[in-house]
Order: structure tokens, then C-alpha cells, then sequence
């Protein structure tokens, strides 16, 4: 019974391949399961509805509502898929990018595993999340979608890079602050963020060692190395605790971000994104920069 | 004449302490004065409190944050330090200390628990509050188990222990529900004493003058209590309320401490032992010699971490654990014998005339367990029970983890019985005596040294690790006579070790850390069939080995003399064992993580269930050990499906109640 169904709901995928007008009809013809949060955002950009997706509840608190999600079931945990769970919805597809948690030898017995790495590369993140949805559209025959969404990326990219080129920035700190008011994760080299700085011509005023995926824990008073910087904090549900925790501290009214009011805040974005997330960030300083909030003097 | 004698005998050894808490101190001034050469040269130091309005960094780094973490360490290290001699004193045990009562955990795990569910609570005087109840709460739990009638000390420091790691695991499992913002990377773990002003340090300033004058009303009563509860009586002293008041004071400033800097374990415990190592016996003389000991002991830590060539930083925590744990290792065998009683027996009072229908029925337990951990589990539409070729689908998931933590809670159980029977302790198990932490130890060095060892070197490393920290408590045993508290102490070290390496590594915010993090708690996760069947086949091996330990395990608690003239080679028996136990714990930490408690759950309910020849103890302890991991592993991974808890996490949660309601039995 069941290999029947199977049979049918592939050669619906085989027809979807075919057909792009049956195509926008049957968005989940295929039946996918996103590992970790990166893999979720690459295939809703490009307009797949995931079977499963690893870590759905805080994605669904830290993003909020997205349509093409309202069917998808959590798998658990990104670190721990359950496998038992896996087995029994029976995906066709596994699409991870962290490569963290369930081994690919365990998931191939349930389903074929794309492996599309972000993070950790020998290269820039940024082209390795390009590379990455270029993989996975291949994989969905959804080329023409993530060519879309890279031309206009690349647009918005140069774009930005032509204003930041016409004007005279700060270069700036990109920052989680954390709960304890002493400590802050900052963004440096390795990190998308840090790339997508580089690809404009902006500078990171963090320069300091990083981890292999692009984040650092840092004591604020390490802030000082860069006296023009500004302070850019991205948002979530921990930052307005840990900002109030900070407005206690010497140290950081001290900061001369802080004393000049270069403090700016920008919506939640993923730690460890893909490209989607690098987009809305590009597009974040795009703003910003219309605003004028990070020009020097 | 005598006033003299007795000056003289108090007045060097004072003299000594002093000497060495001056020289701590002098150690910490002299790298503090590195470090603020670095930012500020010596010519300005004057100008830094001169001029209030300095708009240079630098002066502004070492005044807002150089100066008062030094200060805040000093504070926080004499804090400590009192806390503990306070404690140690009013519970008669030199053991006790923030730390070892679970006092400490107790504190963090209340603001951790406050943080994500009230995080509007910023303020320090709340957060405070917040952190005593939580403090409060851990050591009235541990007074409740270990102080029932007689006082115990070894109970009560195995409860505080057990109420930490436990405040531990819970705030684990918190913080693993609440990473998507990574926001439990700092929450949990290790101390830190970075500063960004002045706010902690005169809020503990104010605190420890508080608890010292309280300590200096305190201290004449508290120090007739050392001649006994009825003499003290006798001499007018208020005993209950005296013990109250004391142990309030030091709860309250435990959670202070807590409060401001967080987790900083051994500064309390290592303190006065220096002091008493010293020579220092009377209460006054520890109250003088204790604070300054503590204050020089975290101060040079910090300053120490601070100075260490590392990337990133390390938690002055985790420091303190990292090198007091292998100093309090090397203090013990040179340790006076403590004031503590020796050994008591293992044996129970029911002994079953006949154990096989027990036997028999533990048996279909086990059988009914793993039915269930292989048949029954959680899809979206609910429970259900698989059958057929749905059941055949499931089961290459199932069995391998339904195997290996039955294999491992089997061996966890075995070796339980060994340590409890070989050391003569009623609370030796693998997990508490630190064996297990000595292989996780083991694995970790390795996983330092080669970045993806095959499972054979893992093997090793873990047997090697577990051999390594049951000998050292073997020697440790010999020298004093197997008295439980320094095997604990032993235990204690080992495991806050991994603790801070654990938190160090959490601390790097590296998503891979996941991984190790998981098998720390004890996940059977990434259990393939070859792992689950090389487990299995080694654990057969070493279990089948057992029946050769039944005599010695008889013999060798009647004493050496007995044994020799029974024709036993005592050293090569007790070597054969101590590679037994090494065995079986190395290979099921490697399963199943180093927290589980079952290797000291099982051999107690087993006893208590009237099985008392090694044999029978042996077998239905391996029953017993091997069907509570099989059903904390379907458990875990069925209760919150499709998330999953650790198996080792909660074994820990299945076994800590009954274990404390044992503890308490006990007496």
C-alpha cells in the first residue's frame, strides 16, 4: 500500500520536474526535511514547503510566522534530529548545511542526504552560501528562482557598495550582547556578516580571532580598539535585559560608541545563516545607510 | 606558663598561615601590577584615583575594570573563604564549603531559572534575592538528608555534591531548550570576574563586612560548639539557634558571591585547609587565616587566566577548578587523618534466604523494560505500539540504543559493586568517586590530541583515564585507611575537572561543541549496530569475568592479614580488580556519558532488596542497573518527542530522589 503511494507521490515530483505550470500547483511534491536552520531559509527562499524542519519551535519564535512552514513538523533538536521520526515520516530528501548531528551514514538509510556546508569552509562564507543554494535549487529544479534571488543580491550588493564607495563610514561592531552585561559575541572573520562588510568596502571594527564559523565572546572592555567605531546589536529576545544590564556598567558608558550615541539596533537575523539571512542583512545597512547612521564625522 | 605554651602553639602555626596568605597575596599584587603596567606605565599609577575625569581608555580600563576585578576577586576569594570555615565548622566537616553543599549550585540554577522566565529581573538587589532562595532551598535539601538525628558529614557532602550536579543537569536541559539565541552560553558554568565598575565590588564589600561582623558575634559560641553540643549547652550557648544563625550568614553570602561573580568552586574548601594544613586549629585563627588565603588564592588565579597566552577567554571558574582540583589531589595523601569515622559496612540488615525467585522477577522487569524500549514509542498521532514490518522499520533505531545503555547501566552496576565492596564505602560508584569523570577526562585529552580518534584508541583512552583516577583513589584509600571522605574528595576533584573543561568548552559558542556537549550528558544519539555490538561483546567479556572476583570480593574486606592467611596474593587481587572496575567503567562512560549515578543507585537497591553474597549482589545489581538506563534511554527520547533528553541526564533525574531518599534511609 504504502510503496504505492510512494510510487504516486514520486511520479507527482517526476511531473513537477517537467511542468512548471503544475510546478506552483504542487509546492510540496517533494518531501523534504530541513537539518538545521540555514537548510530552512535556502529552501522557503526558494519557495518549498519542508516536510520537516530541525529546531522548529525557537525558528518559529525567533522568525515569526512564515507561511511556507505552517505545515511542517519539528524534527527536534538541529543537533539531534529524532530518527525515529524521520523514519517514520519517510522523506525522499535531507538538506543540511551544518553538518552537525545525525551522521550522513544514519540518514542515508532513511533518505539521500544534500549536504550543502556554510560555515567552515577554507573560503568566504558568503560564496559557500551561494554555492550552497545554487546546489540545492539544482537538486529541486528550481535554478531560475535562485538565479532570481542571486541577481538581485548581487544587485543590492553592488548597489550598496557604490554608496558606501561615495561616502566616508564608521567601521562598525556587529554584536549579540549577552545576558551577563559584561560580554558581548561579536561577528568577525569567517562570519557572513563579516563578508558581506568586506564585499561593500565597509570595515568590521572587530579584527580579533574568531572561531572557524565567525563568532567571538568577548568582556566589553574589549570594545575600545576602534574609537570611531559604531555599535550595531542585532536584536532578539534576550538583548533588552542585557542592554539594561549594560547601562549599569562604567565600562560601557564609557565606550565611546556608547557616550557619542552610536548605538544602533537591527532586527533579529540568524546567527548562523545562509544567504536569505545575508540579504536581509545587506538590506538592513542599506537602510541604515539611507539614514545616515553610520557616517563618520 | 601555660597561657604561654598555648600562644606559642597557636601563635606560629597563625604566624605560618599568615605567611602563606601574604605570600599569595604578594604573588597576585605582583602579576596585577603586570597587567596594569601593560596598560597603564607605572609613572601614571598615581593619577589613576587622582584625576576622576581622565577621558584616556586605557586609565579608564584599569580603573572601571582592571582595578575593581581585582578587587572583586580579593572580595569574593575572602567571601569564600569565611563562607567555608563557617560551614566546615557548624557541620563538623572539612569537607564542606559553597561548593561541595550544593549551595552554590543551588544559587545559579535559581537565577539561571529566573533569567529565562522573569528576565525583566535585572537589578542586583532582586537578582540577590533570587539567588538565596535558591541557595536557601539547596542546602535545606542537603541539611534534610545528611543531618537526620546524628549528624553525617560524608552524607551530607554527598548530597551537596549530588544536589549540584543535579542543579547541573537541570539547568543543562534549560539551557539546551533555549539555545536558538546561544543565549545559555554564559548562564550556566563557570564563574566569571570580569568587571565593568565598581557596582560589585562595594555591593560584596558591603556584604563581607556585614558577615564579618556577624562572624565576629558569632564566633565565641560557635567556637564552644567544637566541645560538643551538651557542653556547649552547659556553658549557656543557644545551640540550635547558633547553628541557624551561622548557617544562614554563610548561605547568604555564598549567594552574594554567586550573585556577583557566579560558580567559583574549591576557593571555599582549599582555603582553610591551607590554614589547618598550616597548623592553625582554633576557630578564631581559621577566621583570621581563611580570608586572606582565599582572597591571594583567587586573586592570582584570575590573574593568572588573564595573563595565559589563549584566544579566548577562560572563566576564572573554570581556572580555579582546573588548578585546585589536581592541588587538592596532590594535598591528600599528605592530609592528617580526618576527624571523620572510617568506614561503615556495606552490608544491610535483611539478607534474602533465597534470591533466585527475586532473581527470577527482576528478570521480567528487565524483559517487560526492553519490550517497551523496543515496541512502544511516539510518532505525531501519539503512542503507539509497532508491529509487523512497521516494528522491523523501527527497530535498527531502537535496538542498538536499547543494547548499549543496557550493556552500560549492566557494566555501571558491576562496577559499582566492586568499588562499594573493594573500598568498603557505601557510597562508592564510578560516577561518584570521579572514575567516570577520569575517562571522560581521558577521551577529552585525546579528542586534544587527534581530531577523530577511531573508536579502539577511544576505548583506550577512556580505560586509561578510569584506570588512572581508581588507582589514584586506590592510593589515596591505602595511605588513609579507605576513610570515605577523602575518596570523595578524590571524586570531587576529578569530577569539577571535567566540569570546568565542560564550561570552557560551552564558553567557546562553537555549534560543533554540541556534539561532545551531548555525549557529556550522557546521549545515546549516534548509537550505530557495530558500536552497540562492540559494547556489547566488551562488556560481556569483562562481565563474564565477575564470577572470578566473588571470593576476593568475600576475603578482601576481612583485611590483609586474614587474606594472606587465606592464600590470596592481596596485590595482584586488588590489581586485577582495579582493572576490572577500569574496564567496565571506561566502556560504559563511552556509551553513556560520565553522569548517571546508576553505578551507585543499582548496588544500593540491590542490597536493600536483600541481596547481600557478591554474587547475587552482583547479579541483580547488573539487573537492576542495566533495565533503569534501558528506561531512562526510551524515556528520554519519547517523553518530550520529538525532542529528546539524554539517557545519562536522565538517569540522573530518574535516580537523584530515590538516591537522596536512600541517603537518608541510611542512617
Amino acid at each position: 500500500m504504502r510503496i504505492g503511494r510512494r510510487a504516486f507521490l514520486a511520479s507527482l515530483a517526476a511531473l513537477a520536474y517537467g511542468m512548471p505550470v503544475a510546478r506552483a500547483g504542487l509546492p510540496a511534491a517533494r518531501r523534504i526535511v530541513a537539518l538545521d536552520a540555514p537548510s530552512t531559509e535556502m529552501l522557503v527562499t526558494l519557495g518549498m514547503e519542508p516536510l520537516g524542519v530541525a529546531g522548529l519551535e525557537g525558528y518559529r519564535q525567533a522568525e515569526g510566522d512564515i507561511a511556507a512552514l505552517r505545515n511542517s513538523l519539528d524534527i527536534g533538536f538541529f543537533y539531534e534530529p529524532n530518527l525515529e521520526l524521520l523514519q517514520f515520516l519517510k522523506p525522499d530528501l535531507f538538506v543540511n548545511s551544518f553538518g552537525i548531528g545525525a551522521p550522513a551514514a544514519l540518514l542515508k538509510r532513511i533518505a539521500p542526504v544534500l549536504s550543502v556546508p556554510v560555515y567552515g569552509g577554507p573560503g568566504s562564507s558568503h560564496e559557500a552560501a551561494a554555492g550552497a543554494l545554487r546546489r540545492i535549487a539544482d537538486r529541486m529544479g528550481r535554478q531560475a528562482e535562485a538565479e532570481a534571488f542571486l541577481a538581485t543580491h548581487e544587485e543590492r550588493l553592488s548597489t550598496l557598495g557604490e554608496m558606501v564607495h561615495a561616502r566616508r563610514l564608521r567601521p562598525v561592531y556587529l554584536a549579540s550582547p549577552l545576558l551577563d552585561g559584561r560580554h558581548v559575541i561579536l561577528y568577525g572573520r569567517n562570519s557572513l556578516f563579516d563578508d558581506v562588510l568586506r564585499r561593500i568596502g565597509m570595515r568590521n571594527a572587530f579584527g580579533g580571532q574568531s572561531s572557524p564559523w565567525g563568532i567571538a565572546s568577548l568582556g566589553i572592555d574589549k570594545l575600545t580598539e576602534k574609537r570611531e567605531a559604531a555599535f550595531i546589536y542585532i536584536e532578539s529576545p534576550v538583548t533588552r535585559t542585557a542592554l539594561k544590564a549594560l547601562d549599569a556598567s562604567a565600562i560601557w558608558k564609557m565606550l565611546p560608541f556608547v557616550k557619542e550615541g552610536r548605538i544602533v539596533s537591527i532586527p533579529y537575523l540568524e546567527m548562523y545563516g545562509a544567504l536569505p539571512t545575508a540579504d536581509r542583512f545587506a538590506g538592513i545597512l542599506e537602510s541604515l545607510l539611507d539614514r545616515g547612521a553610520l557616517d563618520a564625522g | 606558663m601555660r597561657a604561654d605554651a598555648v600562644a606559642r602553639t597557636d601563635g606560629s602555626p597563625v604566624r605560618a598561615a599568615m605567611m602563606i596568605a601574604l605570600a599569595l597575596l604578594l604573588a597576585a599584587a605582583g602579576l596585577s601590577g603586570v597587567a596594569l603596567s601593560r596598560l597603564v606605565a607605572p609613572a601614571d599609577w598615581p593619577g589613576l584615583l587622582a584625576d576622576p575625569a581622565a577621558a584616556d581608555m586605557s586609565i579608564l580600563l584599569a580603573r572601571q575594570s582592571l582595578l575593581p576585578r581585582i578587587v572583586v576577586g580579593l572580595l569574593a576569594g575572602a567571601g569564600l573563604a569565611l563562607a567555608g570555615v563557617v560551614f566546615q565548622n557548624v557541620l563538623r566537616n572539612p569537607l564542606a564549603e559553597p561548593a561541595t553543599l550544593g549551595v552554590s549550585a543551588g544559587a545559579q540554577l535559581a537565577l539561571v531559572v529566573a533569567t529565562l522566565w522573569f528576565p525583566s529581573i535585572a537589578d542586583t538587589l532582586r537578582a540577590e534575592g533570587i539567588a538565596f532562595l535558591g541557595a536557601l532551598a539547596a542546602i535545606l535539601l542537603v541539611a534534610a538528608i545528611g543531618w537526620s538525628r546524628v549528624l553525617s558529614p560524608t552524607r551530607m557532602i554527598v548530597a551537596g555534591v549530588f544536589v549540584s550536579l543535579y542543579a547541573g543537569a537541570a539547568a543543562g536541559v534549560l539551557v539546551l531548550f533555549n539555545q536558538h539565541y546561544l543565549t545559555g552560553v554564559f548562564l550556566w558554568g563557570s564563574g566569571s570576574l570580569v568587571q565593568n565598575g565598581w557596582d560589585a565590588a562595594w555591593t560584596l564589600s558591603g556584604r563581607l563586612a556585614l558577615a564579618a561582623v556577624c562572624v565576629v558575634i558569632l564566633g565565641r559560641p560557635l567556637a564552644l560548639l567544637v566541645i560538643g553540643d551538651e557542653g556547649a549547652h552547659a556553658l549557656g550557648v543557644k545551640v540550635p539557634a547558633v547553628r541557624l544563625a551561622a548557617l544562614a550568614l554563610a548561605t547568604a553570602l555564598s549567594a552574594s558571591i554567586v550573585s556577583a561573580v557566579g560558580m567559583i568552586a574549591f576557593i571555599g574548601l582549599a582555603a582553610p585547609a591551607i590554614a589547618r594544613a598550616a597548623g592553625t586549629r582554633t576557630l578564631s585563627a581559621q577566621f583570621a587565616a581563611a580570608p586572606p588565603i582565599g582572597a591571594g588564592l583567587l586573586c592570582l588565579t584570575d590573574q593568572l587566566v588573564q595573563l595565559a597566552p589563549f584566544a579566548r577567554e577562560i572563566p576564572t571558574g573554570a581556572a580555579t577548578a582546573l588548578i585546585g582540583a589536581p592541588l587538592l589531589l596532590w594535598l591528600l595523601p599528605r592530609m592528617r587523618a580526618a576527624s571523620v569515622p572510617a568506614t561503615q559496612s556495606v552490608e544491610g540488615q535483611a539478607r534474602l534466604a533465597r534470591p533466585v525467585p527475586m532473581l527470577v522477577a527482576g528478570c521480567a522487569v528487565a524483559v517487560l523494560v526492553i519490550s517497551c524500549a523496543l515496541m512502544l514509542g511516539r510518532t505525531p498521532h501519539g503512542w503507539s505500539w509497532f508491529a509487523g514490518p512497521e516494528l522491523a522499520e523501527m527497530l535498527p533505531w531502537r535496538w542498538p540504543r536499547v543494547l548499549a545503555t543496557f550493556m552500560a547501566g549492566g557494566m555501571l552496576a558491576a562496577a559499582g559493586v566492586l568499588i562499594q565492596r573493594t573500598t568498603s564505602n557505601p557510597l562508592g560508584s564510578p560516577e561518584i568517586l570521579g572514575i567516570s569523570s577520569g575517562a571522560a577526562l581521558g577521551l577529552i585529552v585525546l579528542l586534544f590530541l587527534m581530531p577523530a580518534p577511531s573508536p579502539l584508541w577511544q576505548l583506550a583512552a577512556t580505560t586509561a583515564g578510569a584506570a588512572l583516577a581508581f588507582a589514584f583513589i586506590l592510593a589515596v584509600g591505602a595511605r588513609s585507611g579507605f576513610a570515605p571522605d577523602k575518596l570523595l574528595l578524590v571524586g570531587i576533584a576529578f569530577g569539577t575537572m571535567l566540569s570546568a573543561l565542560a564550561a570552557v568548552l560551552m564558553a567557546s559558542g562553537d555549534p560543533r561543541m554540541a556534539t561532545l556537549l551531548g555525549w557529556m550528558a550522557g546521549s545515546t544519539y549516534a548509537m550505530t549496530e557495530s558500536r552497540a555490538l562492540v559494547t556489547a561483546l566488551v562488556g560481556c567479556l569483562l562481565l563474564a569475568l565477575l564470577p572470578l572476583a566473588a571470593r576476593p570480593l568475600e576475603i578482601l574486606p576481612l583485611g590483609v592479614g586474614v587474606s594472606h592467611a587465606l592464600g590470596m596474593r592481596v596485590n595482584r587481587t586488588r590489581t586485577g580488580l582495579l582493572l576490572l572496575t577500569a574496564g567496565l567503567t571506561a566502556t560504559a562512560t563511552l556509551t553513556v556519558g560520565p553522569l548517571t549515578f546508576v553505578g551507585l543507585l543499582a548496588p544500593h537497591m540491590a542490597r536493600l532488596a536483600g541481596f547481600q553474597r557478591p554474587v547475587a549482589h552482583l547479579a541483580a545489581s547488573i539487573l537492576a542497573g542495566a533495565s533503569i538506563m534501558v528506561a531512562a534511554d526510551w524515556l528520554g527520547r519519547s517523553l518530550i518527542f520529538p525532542y529528546q533528553i539524554p539517557a545519562g541526564l536522565f538517569a540522573s533525574f530518574l535516580a537523584g530522589p530515590l538516591f537522596l531518599f536512600l541517603l537518608r534511609r541510611q542512617s
